[in-house]
């Protein structure tokens, strides 16, 4: 086994879990568990947004995916930058608003049923029940990505390494909640951009420098070094909608309901920013470099360049830490999907159906209770590797953005959307999703979200101009709200 | 000195739309700031 690498590995672990203990002593409600009570210092709320939405995927699907075929893969990372741009810009500060003025909604099925005074309690119902299956799949397939890590990293049997890794998660998301997770995504999210900004640099300095680095790339296949190989207007569109799932992660949008004041988003929204796109910069950058560092024994499998990377040039010291960082994404993203998942239950199921007057102390106890609950679920799950389950994945990112993407836009800036139609727009974005990926060919190759997101938005409007009119109290705080945006 | 370079469109792709964001939101930090609060 390795030793720094080891070390290195205990060390982060050991930093994550004393996070837990901080903010264990500093949790009194349920709020403070599942939103850290509002009080979340905008940089932190910035790079724990960047961290927990990138998943292993930027150290290891993105340089693996420019490793294997060129430049043209970078139409993603342009698509999600963007994404991800107009939802700080136009979605963060009236959902901190609004999502406060509105009961002091702490989720978003909470959000939704007091935006629309919805008695039914079916909106509450329906967006809970997507986001508690979907997210427990979801944290289930990065406890696989987690698990496979350690076993190739210091060659542990997969269930051993499915169990500590879990461990590790479960412990600091059940004692210190949202602001654990968020500060824990924090130093995450530092990690992640250092070793970023560190491997591809340092390699090629070893390479020789960007210009050699090129020339070697384009003697290779010169269609690599340009980002139009390939494509088609329809294939890049493909690729850069995926920016529109942004407006409905519900663990992304958690982090603008939780921030201190609304304020603090600008400065939070440059912060970010700046993170992701010289992230995602380093990442297409260390597929680049590696294809021109292993250029005469290329690597077997692509998505193990930055692995490769790391342990062809890095002092052993400084490469266990930055292999931490890919720990470090899986972990950011699991953990929020967790608790995500958690204040469902407690907040959505437990408290606003089972038991209304449950006592503060109470509630966090079931939140706790209810994170463990779920990383069983995900662990059993996780335990066959090759579950089909686990393939319910590919629908999450697309099905979430067009289930939820549209509701929570016009319900943020359209005074007469009605709870109606809201409902319709849920459900008919996730059944586009669904059935537009079981096609294939011609126009059935876009990717899901884009019909979703359209038909949804559709549905939204034309069922809530059929209904009658949202009742005065809803159209005064939303006339409220929107003078505070 | 090597003559292999990225087209200007590839550039383009790679440079601008990051940038501009970038100017887009030091912009709204400045524009923003001087909002008060309702």
């Amino acid at each position: 086994m390795n030793v720094p690498t080891l070390l290195a590995f205990s060390l982060y672990l050991i930093l994550m879990l004393a996070i837990g203990v901080f903010f264990y002593l500093r949790t009194k409600n349920l709020s403070d568990y599942i939103l850290g009570g509002r009080q979340l210092n905008g940089a932190v709320a910035a790079l724990s947004a960047g961290a927990s939405d990138m998943s292993g995927w930027l150290l290891l699907g993105l340089p693996g995916a420019i490793y294997a075929s060129g430049l043209n893969n970078a139409w993603i990372g342009i698509g999600l930058i963007i994404g991800a741009f107009l939802n700080w810009q136009f979605v963060a500060r009236p959902l901190r608003v609004y999502t406060e003025l509105s009961g002091d909604s702490i989720t978003l099925p909470d959000f939704l049923e007091n935006r629309f005074n919805d008695t039914s309690r079916l909106l509450r119902l329906t967006s809970a029940s997507v986001i508690l299956i979907f997210f427990t799949i979801y944290t289930s397939a990065g406890l696989v990505g987690g698990a496979i890590l350690f076993e190739k990293t210091f060659s542990l049997d997969y269930n051993m390494a499915l169990w500590i890794g879990t461990i590790v998660i479960v412990s600091y998301t059940f004692l210190g909640g949202f602001m654990a997770v968020s500060w824990t995504d924090f130093f995450q999210g530092i990690l992640m951009f250092l070793a970023l900004m560190v491997i591809p640099i340092y390699a090629m300095s070893q390479i020789g420098g960007w210009e050699a680095t090129l020339e070697t790339v384009h003697g290779i296949n010169p269609d690599y070094i340009d980002i139009f190989s390939g494509m088609s207007l329809f294939s890049i569109t493909s690729l850069m909608v995926w920016g529109l799932g942004y407006f409905g992660q519900p663990h992304i949008l958690a982090r603008f309901m939780s921030v201190k004041s609304p304020s603090s988003i600008p400065m939070a929204q440059l912060i970010g920013m700046i993170w992701m796109i010289l992230s995602l910069t380093g990442a297409v950058l260390t597929g680049l470099i590696g294809i021109a560092y292993f250029s005469e024994v290329p690597l077997a499998n692509p998505e193990t360049v930055f692995i490769a990377l790391n342990q062809a040039i890095m002092n052993p010291w400084i490469g266990g830490l930055l292999l931490a960082a890919i720990l470090s994404a899986i972990m950011s993203t699991v953990d929020s999907q967790l608790l995500v998942s958690s204040s469902t239950i407690a907040e959505d199921f437990y408290r606003k159906m089972l038991h209304k007057n449950a006592q503060q102390k109470h509630l966090v106890w079931i939140g706790r209770a209810a994170v463990v609950g779920i990383a069983l679920i995900a662990v059993i799950l996780a335990s066959d590797r090759e579950s089909s389950v686990l393939d319910l994945v590919a629908y999450a990112w697309g099905g979430f953005g067009a289930a939820f993407g549209p509701v929570i836009i016009l319900s943020l800036f359209w005074k007469r959307m009605t709870r109606n139609g809201a409902l319709s727009g849920m459900i008919s974005g996730a059944i586009t999703v669904i059935i537009w990926k079981q096609l294939q060919g011609g126009v059935f190759d876009m990717y899901e979200i884009l019909p979703g997101f359209v038909i949804s938005s559709c549905c939204i409007i034309i069922a809530s101009l059929l209904d009658k009119r949202p009742e005065k109290a809803i159209e005064t705080e939303f006339e409220k709200a929107k003078k505070a945006y | 000195m090597s003559e292999v370079s990225l087209s200007l469109a590839t550039w383009f792709w790679l440079i601008v739309p990051q940038s501009l964001i970038i100017v887009l939101s030091i912009a709204n930090y400045f524009v923003q700031r001087k909002k008060p609060l309702q």
